[in-house]
C-alpha cells in the first residue's frame, strides 16, 4: 500500500502517538476534570500536558486551547459563536465546506450575507480583494490557510493585518495548513481553527479551536464542564465554555504525541519534504500523455503552495481514476474534497480530481511508483 | 496552608505548573464549595507567601479572589 491521501488523514501516525493512545485507553481511563479521585486526577492532568503544548506550537495559552472533535467542529464554534444579528462575513472562494457552510448557516439564521473574495497567486491583490469585500458590518473573515484541493495558500500575516485594522475577526481554517505552513497567533489571527489528524498527525476525532480571547463567542453546545455545576448557564471561562460533555480524552492525549513529533523534525522541514515530493510528481505528470495537472508545483512557485496536488487521468472520472490508481495500491481520494468551490474556481465542478498528499512519511520511491502507474494506466486509455 | 480555589481544571493545571517553576510546592485537587464545582489550588509550601503567589498568579492571568 502507498498512501497518498495525507490531506484527508494522516497516516501512518507516528509511533510514539499509537503507543500513547493505547496507553491513554487504560492509564488514563477515568474521566479528566470531573472526579476528584487520583485516577480522573492523573488523567485531567495527562490532557492538560497534550492541551499546553498544542497552546505552544500555535502560541496560544492553554486555557485558550480548546479541544474538539475536528476541524469542521471547531470551525462552528468560531463561525456560529460570532455571529450577530445582521452580520455579514467574509471568505474565499476556495473554502471547504468545513468553514462555508458555518458561514452560510450562521449568516442565513442571523439575517445577515457573506460574500466571497478570489484568492490568487498574487498576494498583495488577495488582500486588496478580501479588503473589497469586507463591510461595516462584517462580524468575521473566515479563510483557509490553504486549498485542500490545488493547494493554493493565503497570505495568512497580511489577512491578519487587515482584519486588524478593520477590527473583524480573523478566523483561519488551518486544516491543510497545521503542522506545515507557519500559522500562529502571533501573527495576528484571533482563531485557529485545525484538524487533530492531518498535519499535527494526531489520532481522528480530534481537533482544536485556539483563540487568542479577543472576541467573545457565544456557545453552540451547552452542557456540563465539571465546573461552576451549581449554574445552568454555561461557564464563561474557557476551555470549560467550550468543552462540554466529555472529551475524546484518549485522542486528545494522543495528540500531544503528534504535535511533539512535528516539533522534533519542524513544520519547516516537512514542509520542504513534502513540497520537494510535489515537484517530483508534478514534473513526471507533466510528461505523461493522458495525465492533466491542475496546479503544477515548481521549485519557483512552491513558496505559494501548500503540498497538494490535484490531477486528472484524461477520459475517465476522477472516481473511476482513483479506484483504479486503488487497486494497483495508491490510496488517494478522488472527487469535490468537500470543496466545491475550489473545484468551481479550477473548472473541475463536474468531475473533481484525483488529489495527491503526502505526507513526513512519503519518499521518492512512493512518488516514483505512482508516476509509473499513472503512465501505464493513461497508456491504455 | 494557603489554598487558592479556582474555577477551571486547565487554570489550576497552568497555576500549578508555574509555580512549580517558580520552585514554590502546590497541588490541585477537585473542591466543591458555594460557587459550586472547582479545584483547589493548595501551596504546600510552607515558606510560600500568598500574596507572592497571588501576585505570581496574576501575572499569569489567574486570580486569587475566588471565594467559595
Amino acid at each position: 500500500m502507498i498512501y497518498l491521501d495525507n490531506a484527508a488523514t494522516t497516516y501512518p501516525k507516528p509511533q510514539a502517538v499509537y503507543k500513547m493512545w493505547s496507553r491513554a485507553m487504560s492509564a488514563y481511563g477515568a474521566n479528566p476534570g470531573r472526579s476528584g479521585h487520583a485516577f480522573s486526577q492523573s488523567t485531567a492532568e495527562a490532557v492538560y500536558q497534550s492541551r499546553a503544548k498544542c497552546a505552544e506550537f500555535f502560541g496560544a495559552e492553554p486555557e485558550n486551547t480548546i479541544f474538539t472533535l475536528n476541524c469542521t467542529h471547531a470551525l462552528n464554534f468560531a463561525v456560529k459563536g460570532i455571529a450577530r444579528n445582521g452580520c455579514h462575513f467574509v471568505t474565499s472562494d476556495m473554502e471547504h465546506n468545513a468553514a462555508i457552510r458555518p458561514v452560510y448557516a450562521a449568516a442565513r439564521d442571523c439575517g445577515g450575507s457573506f460574500d466571497m473574495f478570489e484568492a490568487v497567486e498574487d498576494e498583495e491583490q488577495t488582500v486588496y480583494n478580501a479588503e473589497r469585500a469586507i463591510r461595516p458590518n462584517t462580524a468575521a473573515l473566515v479563510c483557509t490557510a490553504a486549498s485542500n484541493v490545488m493547494g493554493l495558500r493565503t497570505p495568512i500575516k497580511e489577512l491578519a493585518a487587515l482584519c486588524r485594522r478593520k477590527r473583524i475577526c480573523f478566523i483561519v481554517d488551518a486544516a491543510q495548513g497545521a503542522g506545515t505552513l507557519p500559522i500562529t497567533l502571533k501573527d495576528g489571527i484571533n482563531i485557529i481553527c485545525a484538524a487533530g489528524h492531518k498535519g499535527l498527525y494526531g489520532p481522528m476525532g480530534t481537533g482544536l479551536m485556539i483563540t487568542d480571547g479577543s472576541f467573545e463567542l457565544k456557545t453552540i453546545i451547552e452542557g456540563g464542564t465539571g465546573s461552576a455545576s451549581e449554574s445552568i448557564s454555561q461557564p464563561d471561562f474557557t476551555p470549560d465554555r467550550f468543552e462540554s460533555g466529555t472529551i475524546n480524552t484518549a485522542g486528545a492525549i494522543a495528540l500531544g504525541e503528534g504535535v511533539d513529533f512535528v516539533r522534533r523534525l519542524t513544520p519547516q522541514r516537512i514542509l520542504s519534504h513534502e513540497l520537494a515530493l510535489c515537484e517530483r510528481f508534478c514534473a513526471g505528470a507533466s510528461t505523461i500523455r493522458g495525465v492533466s495537472l491542475y496546479n503544477r508545483i515548481t521549485p519557483q512557485n512552491a513558496h505559494l503552495y501548500a503540498p497538494v496536488v490535484s490531477f486528472n487521468i484524461n477520459g475517465m472520472s476522477s472516481t473511476e481514476g482513483a479506484a483504479l490508481l486503488s487497486e494497483g495500491g495508491f490510496y488517494m481520494r478522488g472527487g469535490l474534497h468537500c470543496a466545491p468551490l475550489a473545484h468551481k474556481k479550477i473548472g473541475t465542478i463536474n468531475g473533481g480530481t484525483i488529489r495527491f498528499s503526502p505526507s513526513a512519511f512519503s519518499t521518492n520511491r512512493d512518488v516514483d511508483m505512482l508516476l509509473r502507474m499513472l503512465e501505464r494506466i493513461a497508456a491504455k486509455q | 496552608m494557603t489554598i487558592i480555589y479556582i474555577k477551571s481544571f486547565t487554570q489550576a493545571q497552568k497555576a500549578l505548573a508555574f509555580l512549580q517553576r517558580h520552585g514554590i510546592r502546590c497541588i490541585v485537587e477537585r473542591s466543591f464549595g458555594k460557587a459550586g464545582c472547582g479545584f483547589a489550588l493548595k501551596i504546600t509550601d510552607k515558606n510560600a507567601d500568598r500574596a507572592e503567589v497571588c501576585a505570581l498568579l496574576g501575572s499569569i492571568g489567574v486570580r486569587c479572589d475566588l471565594s467559595r
